[in-house]
């Protein structure tokens, strides 16, 4: 089975389409994602192994006979760890579901940019990610891949709940629509407490990096919709859109401040002689003052070299409340460029 | 004599909306409808669901439900925990394909909006 590294190529690939705002937008990535069950079934929480086969088997019946050009199954049992973290990486699958030791499925459309688990928390769920703002071709794919589905089986649904799903808190539309945005001005002022706590009140979530339960990457963060009844669809996309235009708006404000004043370029070099001392540097706060250096241009890389130091961050995100390793080899590199910045 | 509001058949039912107005129906337009009805308000404690074998008190240890039965077998469990978390269950967004002529058509007769109200049976299986 290892036409598997086909697949892994495929993703790779998708990696850099995925990031490719990463440095140009607030908004680095959107996400819509549906989460569906069969009736007649039990959910994936209380299935048997033979349950579980068959709901997969339904699903992959279904997914394989669209004209969406190639699809590529993954089982999710027979990866390594590598494999799993690439997949987790690109936000396809759950670090949860990706410990799932028996049965577990993600099927991949690299034409439509689509992922669908099957047998995750709930028989189906659909994804679709686009880099930058745009939670309406988001929308727009995944509602079309929904209404394909739905003619071929029968969701799990009852007129007064909407679409059912494992647990009670997740039901109705069952959509989820996030995005990932990069805030290193409102970080460096501190003012992302108060900006959270406010957008809470509205009903938008803040989560770290990959979602619930994890942590951000220095100044990346989670912004997703909750289940709230008594709104359509396109009503809880619009409610996170004007969310998301409120923070743009914020950091650009204060990236105007901070042009202004001279505490960032103090900042950065005290980064610096910390690490000419080989003193350690909190993995999250090298993160953002790295973006941060970088949105304001006086990091002097390229959006390459931007994009690999933010792959090897990424790389190291299991030790974020760490300190950064300067002696790896991805270390040395951002050492050097870190050191670079000294003409600054 | 009085026929099917929905499709003309033999009625089967009488039921009644909560806005006071009433509607026959035959049986198979009345098995469609059915899901609107209010639903048993019997305790079911302790008993397991007839598909899944789930129980309440499994519900209430890890908070998922079993299957998508569980939601009418339970039904006045999970509503209370429902109204826990959101002041109103009040489903407004996409129905599957199946129920999009049932709404439409509940649309039609009664003028509803998004939110299907509940109805009472008056009498089931007209003499």
């Amino acid at each position: 089975m290892r036409k598997l590294n086909k697949i892994f190529d495929i993703i790779k690939k998708n990696t850099k389409w995925i990031y490719s705002k990463l440095g140009k937008d607030i908004v680095i990535t959107s996400r819509i994602r549906l989460a569906r069950n069969i009736k007649g079934y039990p959910f994936p929480y209380n299935m048997t192994y033979e349950e579980a086969k068959e709901i997969e088997n339904i699903l992959i019946n279904i997914f394989s006979k669209m004209a969406f050009g190639d699809i590529f199954i993954i089982d999710i049992p027979l990866l390594n760890e590598q494999e799993k973290k690439i997949l987790i990486q690109n936000h396809f699958i759950s670090k949860e579901f990706s410990e799932n030791g028996s049965y577990g499925k993600v099927i991949i459309v690299p034409k439509k940019r689509l992922t669908v688990m099957i047998n995750e928390e709930d028989h189906l769920r659909i994804q679709v990610i686009y880099p930058g703002f745009n939670l309406k071709k988001c929308w727009e794919i995944a509602n079309e891949i929904d209404d394909y589905i739905d003619e071929k089986l029968e969701y799990a649904f009852i007129p007064e709940f909407g679409y059912l799903t494992a647990c009670p808190t997740n039901i109705g539309t069952g959509l989820k629509a996030s995005v990932l945005i990069n805030i290193p001005g409102i970080k460096f002022l501190k003012k992302e407490k108060f900006i959270f706590n406010m957008i809470k009140k509205i009903g938008i979530n803040i989560r770290g990096f990959y979602g619930e339960g994890s942590l951000p990457l220095g100044s990346i963060y989670q912004l997703s919709s909750c289940e709230a009844t008594g709104r359509t669809e396109k009503e809880i996309i619009r409610e996170i859109e004007s969310v998301v235009k409120l923070i743009k708006k914020e950091e650009m404000n204060c990236i105007e401040e901070i042009k202004k004043s001279k505490s960032l370029k103090n900042k950065i070099y005290n980064m610096i002689k910390k690490i000419y001392k080989n003193e350690k540097i909190d993995t999250s706060e090298l993160c953002s003052t790295i973006f941060l250096a970088f949105n304001l241009n006086m990091l002097k890389i390229d959006k390459k070299e931007f994009e690999n130091l933010f792959f090897s961050l990424l790389n190291e995100y299991e030790k974020i409340n760490n300190d950064f390793n300067f002696c790896k080899k991805e270390g040395k590199i951002l050492k050097r460029k870190i050191l670079e910045m000294v003409n600054v | 004599m009085s026929r099917c509001a929905l499709c003309n058949n033999n009625p089967y039912v009488i039921i009644k909306f909560s806005n006071g107005e009433y509607l026959q129906l035959c049986k198979s337009c009345w098995e469609k409808i059915k899901i609107f009805t209010i639903k048993n308000k019997k305790n079911k404690k302790g008993k397991k669901c007839p598909v899944c074998k789930y129980t309440l008190n499994e519900f209430n240890e890890y908070g998922f439900l079993g299957c998508d039965f569980c939601y009418e077998y339970f039904y006045n469990e999970v509503i209370t925990y429902l109204k826990r978390i959101h002041t109103e269950i009040f489903y407004k967004g996409k129905y599957p394909k199946r129920f999009k002529n049932l709404k439409n058509s509940l649309k039609k007769i009664f003028g509803l909006e998004n939110s299907i109200d509940k109805i009472g049976v008056v009498n089931e299986k007209i003499k």
